[in-house]
């Protein structure tokens, strides 16, 4: 809030009054010391003050600042006091010289005994009677600002205007040329600066308290101080203006003395009586707003129907009534008012009303209390206010008491009016159900649920409604009701009236309800449909079964008995898969039924009429690979399908009451049905759908299983077939070598024989030799597949192997113009299969010379430990990346074919042989930068020998 | 203009020798190469073009595809007849791919080679 100007004025008062006071002091002061000629003429004593009075001038001046905190420190309120003290003490001893009439001045000879002695000007040297008793006043007055405690302030305050009316006085006296007012009594005349010092310095002293009762009467924001700051100054100038004219006038001699007095009188009067009606005008003016604001408030109090309760400061009620109607609470007696709360809610109300009691602050409570009026109990809200006097204490507490009664039911009869909606309108099911198990209430989806309106569920109970179902509810009801502990989200399947014959699906939460007091008065059911959802579960769970079922076996009869089965209890009571056989004849393939003897009643219809009859079911199907169903299966529909009396006998057995017929089709193709038969539920539309998808996909796995089948088969008979021919070849390879050998043996035997001869039967023996090699590769290649590879193993030194075999490759060495460097510390033996070791080596070796471009090859032989480390390394055109990783599989080439021969089997096979020792071969290579082949061998293969069979030699070609 | 020579391009050094034999014993000329890359080299040396090239297909460094690309670019030496020698069993698709004037299929019967090779470069030496 802006301080308001007078504020500020007040603030700034004792600083301008204490600097006007020291400022006359100082300039007597000067005057006595210098002897100022002005100062000192025959009229001096008028206006010079005596030296003493100059003093204690400026020490009031310095106790008034000193004493302008409110709360000063220790060292200023002692430098206050002392100053204060001073003032006083200069006071006291002056009235004592007076009083005493000693003829000589002590004090101010001690103070001003040179000057006085120089005794130039005829100054008045002992201060004025009137000075010293305003002194001893201010003094004592200033010392008592600081003490603490009402009545000193107040003493202060009284001490300090008795003061200021001293110098006053004398003023007066000035001022209508009244000497005897500012001589008297003594001879000595207060000086005029004196007395507007003492004037200023005694006025200052309420000011320096400006909260103190005085002040705020005067200066205060209230009704009273308006009056005060508006008569005060009529009363103190108007007056003096008036004496002073009419004072004027007699002196010039226009009036005599009587005619001034009674002109005085009468405008005094005229003046005052003027003030008074005025101001009785304004008190009236303020007596009236006073009056409008308490009507107002017993226009409130009586309108809102509250009950005003009065208690004093210890929070003791003292009256409760309506203050305008006067209408009481009835009994309501300040020691009993707590009898008239609920019970429940005595403590509470007791607790909080001690504690808004003892911290005085607000206090506001909701209980349930009698109504004397209307008999019972009612929903009351009370609210105390604290109200303080000056001090701030709480001097006594107002309150009300409203009857909220009717405003609380209206409540909540709101709230249950929108659960109320909300139940009715909740997308679950919603029921409520007493102890006895039979439904209280029920909202429009679990009638809809039911199938049932929602009258005829009320008081009865599961079993009359939905019997199928009550066997899966009643029990976990009836547990709730018995335990208290709720269910929650269990399954519940079956039919209602809804959808008579159709499976269906819910999930239910069971939950107790209590009364108030905590007994369980009933069983509140929360129901949710699950049906679309369950199917699709079910559909789902049965076509990745029955895609695993068909993945995982090696017999499509056993798998689609699998999937027959799986279709058991989710989807069909029974299920039949039939299929085409190679001559596109339809036959029965897999059978699951849950009805006792039903599965051989099953298989005994197919035997007897293979693949179905007719024009119904899978036959009908398989032939249109359209779907299927009947969703009632009647007598007349029996009597339709059936080829003869017999048939219809079986077909009867079979107590369908809906089946359910979709093609299995893939890839175009229908490969046969799937059928799904139904003993209490009814197929319906959507589920054609469903059933059509799982066709499908069972039909896809099918074909998978038999293109997968077919590719197996295809494998088996190469392999078989290579097997076969690789042995064929070996026949007319025996007889065509060793006739070449005879030959060979026979020319070089001759004498003379042609060069041409001998060259030509070379050539013979060496691609004799070759096709050799390359069957026995193919025989190798083949036994590997058939998992034969069995190794005869002995003691081998590897770097003697190496080199035989590299002296065995020499002319091919030789003709590509590599080199070969064979490194080694000296021999590195282990136990392996000589021979298949040599295929290895050779292999690879042959390799480097082939692609070796002619630089040299490097073999190295070490020992790593427990194995043995070979590798062969050449600078040719490497490998490329992307066919590092299938170099080792069978029929790949690390090379282009349109440049490289071979069978892409070499390097397949020597890592088989080398599997078999237990070892690893890895290549590095990069295209350009030539390939390191590195084998890495245990000192002895893992596993005995066996007898060996025959085998070939290694084979060209890098693969 | 037209030489004598039959110019052989074959990776299979018996192949290559037993092939020269056989035709250098039925009285004509042959030179034998290892791959495309060689028979460029000897192509593209001063002195008499052959009368025919009998080009085997599948050889390390330059292959016969490559060798007839290079030739066919070559004005000088595009006219020069190339016969392929291969085992492939579809022959006649490679001929038609490349333009060769004829195709033997390996194991080429010695009678056929000789008839061949003496279309292109006639009879020579008994």
């Amino acid at each position: 809030m802006r301080p308001r100007v007078i504020d500020r004025v007040i603030a700034a008062y004792p600083i301008v009054a204490s600097a006007g006071a020291a400022a006359l002091a100082a300039g007597a002061l000067a005057g006595h010391l210098l002897g100022v000629g002005v100062l000192v003429g025959p009229e001096s004593a008028r206006w010079l003050m005596a030296p003493a009075s100059a003093l204690a001038l400026l020490a009031a001046s310095a106790a008034v600042l000193l004493a302008r905190e409110e709360r000063p420190g220790r060292a200023r309120r002692a430098a206050a006091r002392i100053a204060a003290g001073a003032v006083a003490l200069v006071g006291i001893v002056v009235l004592a010289e007076h009083a005493l009439r000693l003829p000589a001045t002590p004090l101010d000879l001690w103070l001003f005994g040179a000057a006085l002695a120089a005794g130039a000007p005829p100054i008045a040297g002992r201060m004025a009677l009137q000075a010293a008793l305003g002194f001893a006043l201010l003094g004592v007055a200033l010392a008592l600002v600081d003490r603490r405690g009402r009545r000193f302030l107040r003493l202060s305050e009284a001490l300090a205007l008795a003061a200021a009316f001293v110098p006053l006085i004398a003023l007066a006296g000035y001022a209508f040329g009244a000497r005897t007012l500012y001589v008297f009594p003594s001879n000595r005349s207060i000086a005029i600066g004196a007395s507007l010092g003492l004037f200023l310095l005694a006025t200052v002293v309420p000011t320096l308290r400006p909260r103190s009762p005085l002040m705020t009467a005067v200066f205060g924001d209230t009704p009273g101080g308006a009056l005060a700051r508006r008569l005060l100054p009529a009363v103190a100038l108007l007056p003096a203006v008036v004496i002073g004219l009419l004072f004027r006038a007699a002196s010039a001699g226009l009036i005599d003395a009587s005619t001034e007095q009674a002109l005085e009188w009468v405008l005094n009067f005229a003046w005052l009586a003027l003030l008074v009606v005025a101001s009785a005008r304004g008190v009236d003016r303020l007596h009236g707003e006073v009056r409008r604001s308490e009507e107002r408030y017993r226009a409130l109090v009586q309108a809102t129907a509250t009950v005003v309760v009065t208690a004093d400061a210890s929070g003791m009620p003292t009256s409760f009534a309506n203050p305008t109607t006067g209408e009481e609470w009835p009994q309501l007696e300040s020691d009993t008012w707590i009898d008239w709360i609920h019970p429940e809610d005595r403590a509470r109300v007791a607790t909080d009303w001690a504690r808004a009691v003892s911290e005085g602050t607000r206090f506001e409570a909701e209980v349930r209390a009698l109504r004397p009026d209307k008999g019972g109990y009612g929903r009351v809200v009370g609210r105390g206010v604290p109200l303080f006097d000056e001090r701030g204490a709480v001097r006594e507490w107002l309150g009300a008491i409203i009857d909220v009664t009717d405003a609380r039911q209206a409540e909540r009869e709101q709230t249950l009016g929108l659960l109320d909606a909300l139940f009715s309108a909740a997308p679950v099911g919603l029921a409520f159900l007493d102890r006895d198990l039979r439904y209280v209430r029920t909202n429009d989806t679990f009638a809809a649920i039911l199938g049932l309106p929602r009258e005829v569920h009320i008081g009865r109970a599961p079993r009359d409604l939905i019997p199928g179902l009550a066997p899966q509810l009643e029990p976990r009801l009836r547990k709730v009701i018995e335990t208290g502990a709720p269910s929650v989200a269990r399954e519940v399947s079956g039919e209602t009236p809804a959808v008579p014959g159709v499976r269906r699906h819910w999930i239910a939460s069971n939950y107790p309800v209590r009364s108030p007091r905590g007994e369980t008065i009933g069983v509140g059911s929360v129901v949710l449909e699950i049906t679309d959802r369950k199917r699709a579960e079910d559909a789902q769970r049965f076509s990745v079964e029955a895609a695993t079922a068909l993945a995982s076996s090696l017999d499509l009869d056993t798998a689609l008995e699998e999937v027959a089965r799986l279709a058991v209890p989710s989807l069909a009571d029974g299920c039949a898969v039939h299929l085409f056989d190679e001559e596109g004849i339809l036959h029965m393939v897999g059978l699951a039924d849950e009805g006792p003897g039903q599965v051989p009643l099953g298989w005994e219809i197919e035997r007897r009429y293979p693949g179905g009859t007719g024009l119904y079911g899978p036959p009908r199907v398989a032939r249109t690979g359209a779907p299927h169903f009947l969703e009632e299966v009647t007598e007349v529909e029996l009597r339709e399908h059936a080829v003869d009396e017999a048939n219809l006998a079986l077909l009867r057995r079979l107590a369908m009451r809906s089946y359910l017929c979709v093609p299995l089709a893939a890839r175009g193709r229908t490969l046969g049905t799937l059928f799904f038969l139904s003993r209490k539920w009814r197929y319906q539309g959507h589920d054609v759908a469903t059933a059509e998808d799982l066709g499908r996909r069972v039909a896809t796995a099918i074909d998978n299983v038999k293109l997968y089948r077919r590719a197996e088969q295809a494998v088996r008979t190469r392999d078989e077939f290579l097997s076969i021919a690789a042995h064929e070849l070996k026949t007319p390879l025996t007889a065509l070598r060793l006739q070449v050998e005879a030959r060979v043996r026979a020319v070089r035997r001759s004498e003379g024989a042609p060069e041409a001869a001998l060259r030509s039967m070379e050539i013979i023996g060496r691609q004799t030799e070759r096709l050799t090699k390359l069957v026995d590769t193919l025989l190798d290649v083949t036994r590997i597949r058939a998992g034969r590879l069995p190794l005869e193993t002995a003691e081998v030194d590897l770097v003697a192997l190496v080199r035989e075999v590299g002296e065995r490759l020499a002319g091919e060495l030789a003709a590509s113009g590599s080199t070969l460097e064979i490194q080694a510390a000296g021999p590195v033996a282990g136990v392996w299969d000589r021979l298949r070791l040599d295929q290895v080596v050779t292999n690879l070796l042959s390799n480097a010379i082939k692609f070796g471009e002619g630089r040299p090859i490097a073999v190295r032989i070490e020992e790593a430990g427990e194995r043995v480390r070979l590798v062969v390394r050449d600078r040719g055109i490497g490998i490329s990346r992307e066919s590092l990783s299938r170099l080792f599989q069978r029929f790949e080439r690390g090379v282009s074919d349109r440049h490289y021969g071979g069978l892409g089997l070499g390097l397949y096979i020597a890592q088989q042989i080398v599997s078999a020792h237990a070892g690893a071969i890895e290549v590095e290579s990069e295209a350009g930068k030539g390939a390191t082949f590195t084998v890495t061998l245990p000192r002895a293969a893992p596993f005995a020998a066996r007898a060996r069979p025959a085998r070939g030699e290694p084979v060209e070609g890098r693969s | 203009v037209k030489g004598a020579e039959v110019l052989l391009v074959e990776d299979d050094a018996d192949v290559r020798e037993t092939i020269t034999m056989l035709l250098e014993a039925e009285g004509f000329s042959v030179a034998a190469v290892v791959d495309g890359a060689a028979a460029l080299a000897r192509l593209r040396a001063p002195g008499e073009k052959p009368c025919v090239i009998l080009l085997d297909l599948m050889m390390p460094r330059m292959n016969g595809w490559e060798f007839r690309a290079a030739q066919a670019a070559d004005p000088a030496l595009a006219a020069i007849p190339v016969v392929l020698l291969s085992a492939s069993a579809q022959m006649d698709l490679l001929a038609a791919d490349f333009a060769a004037a004829e195709t033997l299929r390996k194991p080429v019967p010695l009678a056929t080679l000789c008839a061949v090779v003496e279309r292109y470069c006639g009879r020579r030496a008994p």
